[in-house]
């Protein structure tokens, strides 16, 4: 089990609760996963002999390993070259905070490899399971969030979940968003919502520019990231003969979107939070401008 | 990331040139993005090319006229006039020019149309730095033929 949406299905699961979701994920930003958790993930140990080897420091764990004789040098080498996936560091964090030891974490992680479907898709189908306005659209909005939250956390290097409680916007007096439709034999129109802060900070991680305010880069930053995902959306589509145009992406400011078979989510991250949209309609009511 | 940083210092003051006939290439970048234009200006003169830049298609066609570069890239999804129009215009205008699409819209269908229409390549953004590279390398390779 080595999966990016490992904090999505503890939610789902009700295992952590939105809050400490949000608290865990702020500290997954600094975690790096030790090579005992990237062993328990890949399988190469299994939690009983790692709780037997108890408490340990993680750095010290690839000296343990090899004099308890659990692992071969070889094993070592090749866990070292894994990718730290945010799944890997959330379960470090759940370690490091003591809110799982190895054997809760062995357990968890088995179940959510044994699970069947993703676990974005299911909140998403939950979050929206009482709004029949969108029942047709359901599963294109779920089909796109799970691409835009594996693309966000790739490109913005940050764990992220799709938060139970909703969207909270208000009282954000500063904000941004960014919509971009996609026309054709489907109408649909993703946006990003954010307060100004975020929408900064977004910027800043995609472009790893230095950027200070919601200015012109920042919004070229954020449309562009926008416009690359709706194009690997748009590519997924076309393989299944949809053939869809992508437009120009559109930006607001102070705007609170609004627009038919609309969804918000409310997208919890390392670094903040912020409103995915989904919808029908076009919600952002200025045009980007010319660079 | 320090060390990484490094890396890549090392591998860019390595890059060997991509010219033509020992003078640089001269590239368009054509994108509404000023983002993308900036990245992808920097992966260019990596290779020593000298860059333009444009930021619609109607800005393409107008800088190919006056500035003749050896290859463009070009983006799809622009205000004014698109990349697929620009497209057109251009290998009118200049068919023998070396173009490649540089966009998120890399449907079949898109791919279809623009090689259609003369396109020497499709790369689906985000594109990496090989992909560049190898565009650049066919961009020299017709720009050469083409003399």
């Amino acid at each position: 089990m080595n999966s990016l949406y490992f904090a999505q299905y503890l939610v789902n699961e009700d295992v952590l609760d939105p809050q400490e979701a949000k608290d865990i994920l702020k500290v997954c930003e600094e975690t790096v996963p030790g090579l005992a958790v990237v062993a328990l993930a890949e399988g190469a140990i299994p939690a009983s002999t790692l709780a037997g080897l108890a408490p340990f420091e993680k750095e010290a764990f690839p000296k343990l390993a090899m004099a308890e004789g659990v692992l071969f040098a070889s094993q070592l080498e090749k866990l070292q070259g894994v990718h730290p996936s945010e799944g890997l560091r959330l379960a470090q964090a759940l370690l490091d905070s003591e809110k799982m030891d190895f054997v809760e974490l062995g357990r968890q992680m088995a179940a959510c490899g044994a699970q069947e479907g993703s676990p974005i898709k299911e909140a998403v189908r939950r979050l929206a399971s009482d709004n029949e306005e969108i029942a047709v659209e359901i599963e294109t909005y779920a089909e796109f969030t799970e691409l835009f939250m594996r693309s966000f956390m790739r490109f913005m290097d940050t764990p992220a979940i799709i938060n139970y409680c909703g969207p909270d916007n208000e009282g954000m007096f500063a904000s941004h968003i960014v919509s971009q439709r996609l026309s054709g034999q489907l109408s649909f129109v993703s946006g990003i919502y954010a307060s100004d802060k975020m929408f900064v900070e977004m910027a800043k991680r995609y472009s790893r520019e230095e950027i200070d305010d919601a200015d012109e880069m920042a919004e070229d930053s954020i449309s562009e990231f926008l416009n690359v995902v709706n194009g690997l959306f748009v590519v997924d589509l076309g393989k299944r003969d949809l053939d869809l145009d992508l437009e120009a992406p559109r930006i607001g400011q102070n705007k609170h979107p609004q627009g038919s078979k609309q969804l918000q989510l409310c997208i919890d991250t390392g670094f903040g939070s912020f409103t995915l949209v989904m919808a029908a309609d076009e919600f952002a009511l200025t045009e980007k401008l010319p660079s | 990331m320090e060390e990484n940083n490094e890396m890549e210092k090392a591998q860019e003051s390595t890059e060997e040139k991509i010219e033509l006939d020992g003078r640089p290439l001269r590239i368009l970048v054509t994108d509404d993005s000023k983002l993308l234009r900036k990245k992808l200006r920097l992966e260019l003169e990596k290779y020593g090319c000298e860059v333009l830049e444009a930021e619609n298609g109607k800005e393409a066609v107008m800088k190919t006229l006056q500035e003749k570069p050896d290859g463009v890239f070009l983006d799809i999804v622009m205000p004014e006039v698109g990349g697929i129009e620009a497209l057109r215009v251009l290998k009118e205008v200049a068919s023998d020019l070396p173009v490649i699409m540089l966009s998120s819209a890399g449907t079949p269908q898109k791919l279809m149309e623009t090689l259609k229409l003369g396109a020497l390549d499709f790369i689906q953004k985000p594109y990496t730095a090989v992909q560049i590279k190898k565009a650049l390398e066919s961009i020299r390779k017709k720009a050469a033929s083409n003399e």
